[in-house]
C-alpha cells in the first residue's frame, strides 16, 4: 500500500508518467549495422560492469562489434575532452558529465540527439526529465542519462543516539545544534568532500553559497564569486571541516567520505544519494541498518542533481550504430538488471525507479531512502554549478581558493583573486537562483 | 665491377665511410621522432591555440611567453619544482652516501639487503604512488598506526599546505635514494687503494679519511648522481597526478603538472607548450653548464 | 682493545642501519602482497591485521578480468618491440660512434643526452595531434615509436661504453685472420658485450613497462597498458584496494625479476653509462 502511494508521488514529482510498454528499438529482424565496429569509452562504474557483461548479447543481436574502453572518471574526462577537442574520430560513443554539456555542445563536438530519438521512436519520456534537462543545451538534447544522483544527508543513528540527538536535523539551527551535541560527545560530526577540484570541494560549498543568497552572476551577467555569500559560505564550510570533522578530510574525495561513514568514523555525511547501496552492503559496510536518510537541512545548503550520459561525437564514424548501442544499454531491462545485480541505485528511468523489484531491493531504512531520494530529485537543481563553457577553469580557480581558505587564508582575499582572474566572464542570459 | 667491390667493402664495414651505414638509420629515425614533436610544440607555443576555442586561433609570437612570466601560478610551480628538487636531492645524497658507505662494509646477508634496497626504484611508479596514498591515509593508513604505537600524534600529511610537499618529498626520497646510493657505491668500489694506505700510515682519523680522501675522489660520482637526479626531479609529475592533484591549493603543483592542467583541462595547448619549452631550456642550460664535462668523459688517449 | 671494541660497535651500527633501510624499502612489497590476499574488510582493518585468513578472491578477479590480462599482453608486446628496435638501431650507432672517426662526436653525444632532458609532457600534445592525422592513435606501433624516442639515445650511450670496453686488438686480430670487420663484430665484440647488451635491453624494458603519462594519453581500447589498467580499479564504488594490490603485484613482478637479474648493471643503465 505504502509503496503504491510512493510510486504515484514519484510520478507526480518527476513529471511525465510514461510507464507504457517499452518499445524494443531493435525489433526488426534485419541487422542494418552488421559488421560495424564501434568504439565506446565509459567510466568504471557498476553500470559499466553490467553492460560489459551483457555485451555479447548485443553483439549477437545486432552484429555490431563493440570495443568498450573503461577508465577512472578523471582520466576518462581528460581523454574524451582532448579527443573531442582535437577532432579525433576515435570514439563513436562517449560518456560525459553534465558539467561538460555546455562546452561540448557549444563547440559542436557532440551530436544533437533529438533527430535520432525521433528517427527511432525511442521512449525518452520514461527518463527523468531533470536528468534529460541537465544533458541539454539551449533546449536541445545532447546526452542520454546513464546514471544520476541527487544529494542528501546520511547519518549514523547509533551515534545520534549516543549524542542524544533525536531524528534528523531539519533546519540549519537544528543542524548546528546536532553538531554541538556530537562535539560534546566527542564524535566527529560531519564529512564533506574536501579535496581540491571543481567536482570536489566546490560541490558542498556551492550548495551553501546559493542557499546563503549568492549567485554566480549578478543581474547584469557579471561574475559575482566574491560576494558576501561566497565568503560566508567558504568560512562556514571551512569551519565544519576544520573543527567538526575527521582528520584528513581536507583531502577527501567522495570515495573517502563514503568510506568514513561506511566504516563508522563519522556521524553525518552530506553527499550523493547513491552512497546508500554501499552503506547498506554488509560485505563492505560496518553500519548496515544504522543509517538514517533525510533531505539537506533547510537554510544550510541546497543540494545538487547531476547526471552522466552517453553522447555521440560529431566526428564519429558509426553514429547510427552508436545510437543503437545507446538505446540498448539504457533500455529498461538492462537498467533494471544492473540495479538488481549490483550496488547501483541511481537508474535514470522512471519505470525502473518505480518497479517493485527496485523498491524491494533498495528498501533502506524502511523506505526512508527512496522517499528522500525522490524528494531531493524534485527539489535540487541541475544548474547548481553554472553550465558555461569556461567552467573547468573557473571551477579550478574556486577549488584552489577554497583549498587555501581551509589552510587558513583569508576567504575574502582568496575569492577576490578568483573574481579578478575571471573578471571578463559575462553571461547576461544567466538565469539567477535567488531572484 | 669496381663499384660492386666498393659496395661490399662498404657493407662489411671495411670502408672508412661505413659508419654512415651504421649511424644514419638510427640517427634519422631519432631525429624524426624527436625534432618533429619539439618543433611542433615550438609552433604551438607561438600561437594562441586553445582547442576549446579553435575559432580564435592566431599567431601571437611571444605573447604566451610574456604571459607565462606574468603568471603567478607559473612562478609558484617553478618554486614548488625547485624546492622539491633541491630538498629531495640533498636528502638523497646524504642518505645515499650513508647507505653506500654501509654497503661497502661487511653486512650480514648483504645480497638480500642489497636486493631489497633496489626495489623502490624499479617498482612501477603508479603502484608506488597508490601505495603511499594509502599509507598516508589518516584513517586507514599504516603510517598513522605505526605512529600511534609510538604515542605520536596522527599526522595528516597530504591535507595541509605545509606538509603536503614534504610528504611528497618523503616519497621521492624513498623511491630514489637507492639509485643515488648505488651510483655512489659503484664510485666507492672504483676508488684506488693507495691513498688509504698512506692515510693509515699517517694515522688519519676515520672522518679525516672520508673528508680528505674519499669525498674528493667521489666527486665525479656525486656529480653524476646530481645531474641525473636533477633531470628527473625537474620533470616530476606521476606521483602528483596520482596523490594530490597539485593540492592543497597549489602547494604541490609542479611545472609538469601545471603544463598537464593547461593541456588537458584548460585545453590551452599553446600556453602549455610555451611552459614546456621554458622547462626544456632551463634543464638544458643547467646541464650544459654543470654537466657537460662530467658526462662527456672520453676514454684516455682520444 | 678499545679500538677493536669501537670497530665492533661500528659494525653493528652499520648492519642495523642497512637492514632498517632494507626493510623500509621492501615494506610496500610486503603490503602489496598481503593486501592482495585480504578481503576488503581486512584490508581496512585498524590496527592492521598481521594474521588473517588469506583469500584468493582478488587474484582470481584479476586473472579473470579479460581487460586487465589484455593490457598485460599489450605491455609485454610494446615493451619487447621497443627493446628490439632500440637495440637494432642503437647498437650499430654505438659501434660507429665508438670505432669510427665521426665528426662532431661530442655534439652528437650531447644531443643524444638532451632527449633525456625533455619533459614528456612537452611532446604529449604534439604526438597526439600528429597521431590523430596519421591514424596512429591506439596502435601498438604509435606507442612503440614514442618509447623508442625515450630509449634509443639511452641504448646508444650504454652500448657505446660496452663497445669501448672491448679491446680493439681483439677485433684487429680477427681481421688479420681474414674476417671482415662486420664478421669480426659478430665474432669478437658481440660475445664480449653479451651481458651488457642484455642488461641494456632489460633496462629499456623496465622503463617502457612502467611508463604512465604517454600511455595514458596515446593508448586506447586496443593498446591499454598494464599501469593504466591498474587505475581502472579506482572505480565509482570506491578504490578497490584488494584488486589494485593484486594487479600492482602482477605488474611489479616482471620488473622486479628483471631488475634483480641486472642488478649490477642497474646503475650504469640509469646513468646512461656515465658511471661504470
Amino acid at each position: 500500500m505504502r509503496r503504491t502511494t510512493k510510486k504515484a508521488l514519484a510520478g507526480l514529482l518527476l513529471g511525465s508518467m510514461a510507464v507504457g510498454t517499452v518499445i524494443p528499438a531493435y525489433a526488426s529482424e534485419e541487422k542494418p549495422y552488421d559488421g560495424e565496429t564501434i568504439r565506446v569509452i565509459m567510466q568504471a562504474h557498476t553500470t559499466t560492469d553490467s553492460i560489459q557483461e551483457l555485451l555479447p548479447q548485443f553483439e549477437e543481436m545486432t552484429g555490431i562489434d563493440v570495443e568498450l574502453e573503461v577508465m577512472p572518471q578523471e582520466e576518462m574526462f581528460d581523454k574524451t575532452q582532448i579527443a573531442l577537442a582535437a577532432g579525433s574520430s576515435d570514439y563513436d560513443v562517449i560518456m560525459f558529465d553534465l558539467m561538460y554539456t555546455a562546452q561540448f555542445a557549444d563547440a559542436g563536438w557532440i551530436e544533437e540527439l533529438g533527430p535520432y530519438v525521433e528517427k527511432t521512436g525511442y521512449d525518452i519520456d520514461d527518463f527523468m526529465p531533470g536528468y534529460l534537462n541537465s544533458l541539454s543545451y539551449q533546449g536541445k538534447l545532447y546526452g542520454m542519462p546513464i546514471y544520476g544522483e541527487s544529494s542528501m544527508l546520511m547519518y549514523n543513528t547509533e551515534m545520534f543516539e549516543q549524542a542524544g540527538i533525536e531524528g534528523a536535523p531539519k533546519t540549519k539551527e537544528e543542524f548546528d545544534e546536532a553538531v554541538a551535541k556530537l562535539d560534546a560527545a566527542g564524535i566527529p560530526a560531519i564529512v564533506y568532500r574536501g579535496a581540491k577540484g571543481h567536482g570536489m570541494n566546490v560541490m558542498p560549498w556551492t550548495g551553501m553559497f546559493l542557499e546563503m543568497g549568492g549567485d554566480w552572476f549578478d543581474a547584469d551577467g557579471n561574475l559575482a564569486v566574491n560576494s558576501e555569500a561566497a565568503v560566508k559560505a567558504a568560512e562556514y564550510y571551512a569551519d565544519l571541516l576544520k573543527n567538526h570533522s575527521v582528520s584528513g578530510v581536507e583531502s577527501f574525495n567522495w570515495d573517502q567520505c563514503q568510506l568514513a561513514i561506511q566504516q563508522g568514523k563519522v556521524a553525518m555525511c552530506i553527499d550523493a544519494t547513491n552512497f546508500a547501496s554501499r552503506l547498506e552492503n554488509p560485505e563492505k559496510s560496518t553500519i548496515v541498518g544504522k543509517v538514517g536518510y533525510s533531505v539537506i537541512p533547510d537554510g544550510m545548503a541546497i543540494g545538487w542533481t547531476v547526471a552522466s550520459g552517453f553522447a555521440i561525437p560529431t566526428e564519429a564514424q558509426h553514429k547510427d550504430a552508436g545510437w543503437e548501442f545507446i538505446q540498448w544499454a539504457l533500455n529498461k531491462d538492462s537498467q533494471l538488471a544492473s540495479c538488481l545485480n549490483g550496488d547501483r541505485c541511481d537508474p535514470t528511468r522512471i519505470s525502473v525507479m518505480n518497479s517493485d523489484e527496485f523498491n524491494e531491493k533498495y528498501n533502506y531504512a524502511d523506505g526512508q531512502w527512496v522517499a528522500t531520494t525522490i524528494e531531493a530529485l524534485s527539489t535540487c537543481p541541475a544548474d547548481y554549478r553554472p553550465r558555461i563553457v569556461e567552467w573547468l577553469e573557473l571551477g579550478d580557480g574556486i577549488a584552489t581558493a577554497l583549498s587555501n581558505v581551509m589552510q587558513g587564508d583569508d576567504a575574502q582575499a582568496e575569492f577576490d583573486k578568483v573574481q579578478e582572474n575571471f573578471k571578463d566572464l559575462k553571461y547576461p542570459d544567466y538565469e539567477m537562483f535567488n531572484k | 665491377m669496381d663499384r660492386k667491390k666498393k659496395f661490399i667493402k662498404f657493407v662489411t664495414l671495411e670502408s672508412p665511410d661505413s659508419w654512415k651505414l651504421l649511424y644514419y638509420p638510427g640517427r634519422i629515425i631519432l631525429l624524426l621522432i624527436t625534432i618533429i614533436p619539439t618543433v611542433y610544440a615550438l609552433y604551438l607555443s607561438l600561437h594562441y591555440y586553445n582547442l576549446g576555442k579553435l575559432r580564435d586561433k592566431k599567431f601571437i609570437f611571444l605573447q604566451n611567453y610574456i604571459e607565462l612570466f606574468q603568471d603567478e601560478r607559473f612562478w609558484n610551480s617553478l618554486k614548488v619544482t625547485l624546492c622539491f628538487a633541491l630538498i629531495s636531492l640533498a636528502a638523497e645524497l646524504i642518505l645515499g652516501m650513508l647507505i653506500a658507505l654501509g654497503l661497502s662494509k661487511k653486512i650480514k646477508l648483504k645480497g638480500v639487503a642489497q636486493t631489497a634496497i633496489l626495489l623502490p626504484m624499479i617498482i612501477t611508479p603508479v603502484v608506488v604512488a597508490l601505495f603511499w596514498k594509502m599509507f598516508y591515509d589518516p584513517q586507514f593508513g599504516n603510517l598513522s598506526y605505526f605512529l600511534s604505537l609510538l604515542n605520536l600524534p596522527v599526522p595528516d600529511m597530504l591535507s595541509y599546505r605545509n606538509t603536503a610537499l614534504p610528504a611528497m618529498i618523503i616519497v621521492d626520497i624513498w623511491e630514489w635514494t637507492p639509485y643515488v646510493a648505488l651510483i655512489l657505491l659503484s664510485g666507492l668500489q672504483a676508488l684506488p687503494q693507495e691513498p688509504y694506505e698512506a692515510a693509515r700510515v699517517d694515522g688519519a682519523s676515520r672522518w679525516q679519511t672520508f673528508r680528505y680522501i674519499t669525498f674528493p675522489l667521489m666527486r665525479s660520482a656525486v656529480n653524476i648522481a646530481v645531474i641525473f637526479r636533477f633531470m628527473d626531479l625537474f620533470k616530476w609529475m606521476d606521483t602528483v597526478y596520482v596523490m594530490t592533484g597539485g593540492g592543497p591549493g597549489v602547494s604541490t603543483e609542479t611545472l609538469s603538472y601545471y603544463a598537464y592542467m593547461n593541456n588537458f583541462k584548460f585545453l590551452d595547448v599553446g600556453y602549455a607548450s610555451a611552459l614546456c619549452i621554458v622547462m626544456l631550456l632551463i634543464v638544458m642550460v643547467i646541464c650544459n653548464t654543470f654537466g657537460k664535462k662530467i658526462l662527456l668523459r672520453e676514454p684516455e688517449g682520444e | 682493545m678499545g679500538k677493536k671494541r669501537k670497530e665492533q660497535v661500528l659494525s653493528v651500527v652499520t648492519n642495523v642501519f642497512i637492514w632498517v633501510c632494507a626493510v623500509i624499502c621492501a615494506y610496500p612489497i610486503y603490503w602489496l602482497v598481503t593486501t592482495a590476499f585480504k578481503t576488503r574488510v581486512d584490508a581496512f582493518a585498524v590496527p592492521p591485521k598481521w594474521i588473517f585468513t588469506p583469500t584468493l578472491e582478488n587474484i582470481k578477479l584479476i586473472l579473470g578480468a579479460e581487460s586487465f590480462m589484455r593490457s598485460y599482453l599489450n605491455s609485454a608486446l610494446i615493451s619487447f618491440s621497443t627493446v628490439f628496435l632500440a637495440l637494432f638501431l642503437g647498437i650499430p650507432m654505438a659501434y660507429a660512434l665508438a670505432r669510427f672517426p665521426i665528426p662532431k662526436k661530442k655534439g652528437i653525444m650531447m644531443w643524444l643526452l638532451s632527449t633525456k632532458m625533455a619533459p614528456p609532457i612537452l611532446v604529449a600534445i604534439p604526438y597526439y595531434m600528429i597521431y590523430k592525422n596519421l591514424h596512429l592513435q591506439d596502435t601498438h606501433f604509435g606507442l612503440i615509436i614514442v618509447y623508442l624516442m625515450f630509449n634509443l639515445a639511452f641504448t646508444v650511450w650504454m652500448t657505446k661504453g660496452f663497445v669501448e670496453g672491448v679491446p680493439i686488438e681483439l677485433e684487429e686480430a680477427a681481421r688479420i685472420d681474414g674476417a671482415t670487420r662486420l664478421k669480426a663484430f659478430f665474432k669478437v665484440d658481440v660475445p664480449v658485450m653479451k651481458g651488457g647488451i642484455a642488461a641494456t635491453g632489460i633496462l629499456c624494458f623496465i622503463t617502457v613497462w612502467n611508463e604512465f603519462l604517454m600511455a595514458l594519453i596515446l593508448s586506447g581500447y586496443r593498446t591499454k597498458t598494464a599501469p593504466i589498467s591498474i587505475t581502472g580499479f579506482i572505480s565509482f564504488e570506491g578504490i578497490r584496494w584488494g584488486e589494485i594490490a593484486a594487479a600492482g603485484m602482477m605488474v611489479a613482478l616482471p620488473v622486479i625479476i628483471m631488475g634483480v637479474l641486472v642488478r649490477d648493471h642497474l646503475v650504469s643503465g640509469l646513468t646512461m653509462g656515465a658511471v661504470k
